[in-house]
């Protein structure tokens, strides 16, 4: 349930940081569109007076010329703003120079302190060399390139004043966006903590409740199964006593699964501690084993954990471990490892398995030479390679000296 | 072979006392943790439920350890690993591996002793 806890809180943050992102992001995106746009309404009177602005010549809203009255204005009589404003003539920062056909260069007007003349014109000579005719240039000025037919005019205007609070917003959207983050994440880590305490509450009981009631059959079982003994050694064996044992023998490996239940899986299907399974199926078929006179040897890594569906890879473990039970001839070895990220379970047993045979044990109901007697629909193994293959991992056989071996890769 | 039996459970007590006893072992039966101390010293082997009350299995253990007296600890926990003396037999389980336990600790105590000792 912890992991569920994480996974909320994960998505709710990827949720929130999408959202932030995409709100600031337009916020900025028109903003900077917007001072583009303005810059280029003054390139275009700029271009209409032929590069230069006469500070004496009044604004279109002053001569009362379209065009002013549609401007923004802020309520309570203030003048029009931005490119409309009627200090907009007087105070723009620009140079205009001409180029001939020839190459010759004219200043038509230079009002600029940030660079010289001859800077301003080795900038407006790259500019009609680029073949560009409007955009940025040096991040803070907006330029444009156009000709009345003769001449070819290149105007460019300072804009750093009417960025400065662009960039300015930009800035607060970053560290807004930080802040609004942690906030977020503080806010949904406690709103989680609540809302999921319940539900981890009643995980951890249901898995103490099946941890106690798995504990509490294991001790009635063996009582039961004594008492059948004794009963058999003072009346003798009985159907009664073989049916005793064989209901004990079913409640056992029920009691089996609870357990792998509690421990397998962390609550919301995703970690599944194969280490705990693998021992744990081959502890629940230790007699069986005892009783075909196949001597385990295992060498399982503590700790292995993947992710999956703990019924799944049960089902799998509980597959491998039955067909080595039914087909070994021999001795049977498991080993389970975990190098480099990668799990890898291999058994091995004793055969007599033909190595021609062995690309057929996957194949559903197929018996092969071995299997004759030992029970089974050929279903096992098949299972095992789709369960396998489903969750991404690869599975391979192969019979050699007489040894079967099946190799899974997660 | 004296076997001390301790376990809260007076049912697997009596059903497995019966058993060891028609297999050839004395044994002795503890309730709780303060008998089974109490009785540790005339037995040859132990075999403690791991949840014995009053005195704590592993403080049991650790004392049949000082004494030599080897020990099967009658387990919820599969997989459990047996370390030196101490053999560990996860519930359920069949009465004959109890039995066939005992024996084989019983002989490798016989061959540690030089063959002294009883059952």
């Amino acid at each position: 349930m912890d992991k569920a806890r994480k996974k909320f809180l994960l998505y709710a943050m990827i949720a929130v940081f999408v959202l932030l992102t995409t709100l600031l992001a337009v916020i900025n995106i028109i903003n900077f569109t917007m001072a583009g746009e303005d810059a280029d309404k003054i390139l275009d009177m700029l271009r209409d007076d032929r590069g230069q602005f006469s500070i004496e010549q009044p604004t279109p809203e002053f001569s009362g010329e379209p065009g002013g009255s549609e401007s923004f204005r802020f309520p309570g009589g203030m003048g029009p703003m931005g490119p409309d404003s009627p200090e907009m003539r007087g105070s723009t920062m620009y140079f205009t120079f001409r180029f001939d056909k020839n190459g010759n260069v004219e200043t038509v007007a230079f009002k600029l302190s940030a660079m010289s003349e001859d800077e301003a014109k080795e900038l407006a000579k790259t500019l009609v060399d680029s073949g560009k005719t409007r955009g940025w240039v040096k991040t803070i000025y907006r330029f444009r390139v156009y000709t009345d037919g003769k001449s070819t005019y290149v105007t460019a205007i300072d804009q750093a004043r009417e960025l400065y609070p662009s960039f300015r917003i930009l800035l607060f959207s970053v560290i807004g966006e930080v802040v609004g983050l942690i906030v977020s994440f503080l806010f949904l880590y406690f709103i989680g903590k609540r809302l999921f305490s319940p539900l981890e509450e009643a995980d951890r009981k249901q898995k103490k409740f099946i941890s106690e009631a798995e504990n509490e059959f294991k001790v009635p079982l063996t009582i039961i199964e004594a008492s059948a003994e004794l009963i058999e050694k003072d009346h003798g064996p009985s159907e009664q006593t073989s049916a005793i044992r064989r209901q004990i023998k079913k409640m056992a490996e029920t009691v089996e699964k609870l357990g792998a239940l509690a421990i397998y899986s962390d609550g919301d299907g995703g970690r599944v501690d194969l280490s705990a399974m693998l021992t744990a199926a081959l502890e629940s078929k230790r007699s069986l084993f005892d009783e075909k006179n196949i001597a385990v040897t295992q060498n399982i890594d503590g700790g292995v954990v993947v992710r999956g569906d703990a019924d799944a890879f049960g089902r799998v473990i509980d597959e491998i471990v039955d067909n080595t039970l039914k087909f070994s001839e021999g001795g049977a070895d498991f080993t389970l490892k975990e190098e480099n990220g990668r799990v890898t379970l291999k058994t091995s047993n004793k055969t007599s398995l033909g190595s021609g045979s062995v690309d057929m044990v996957f194949d559903r109901f197929t018996m092969l030479e071995n299997a004759e007697g030992k029970g089974g629909h050929g279903l096992g193994l098949s299972y095992v390679k789709d369960e396998v293959r489903a969750v991404g991992g690869r599975v391979r056989a192969d019979v050699f000296g007489g040894v079967f071996m099946l190799e899974i890769t997660l | 072979m004296k076997i001390l039996f301790a376990s809260p459970e007076r049912d697997l007590l009596a059903s497995y006392g019966r058993l060891l006893t028609e297999e050839g072992f004395d044994v002795l039966t503890a309730f709780d943790g303060t008998q089974a101390v109490e009785l540790l010293d005339s037995a040859d082997l132990l075999i403690i439920d791991e949840k014995i009350p009053r005195v704590s299995s592993e403080s049991i253990i650790k004392q049949a350890g000082e004494r030599g007296t080897p020990v099967i600890v009658l387990t919820y926990r599969a997989g459990a690993a047996d370390v030196g003396g101490v053999s560990y037999l996860p519930f359920p389980f069949a009465p004959q591996k109890l039995i066939s336990l005992c024996e084989k600790r019983g002989e490798r105590q016989k061959n540690l002793n030089g063959g002294d000792i009883n059952g």
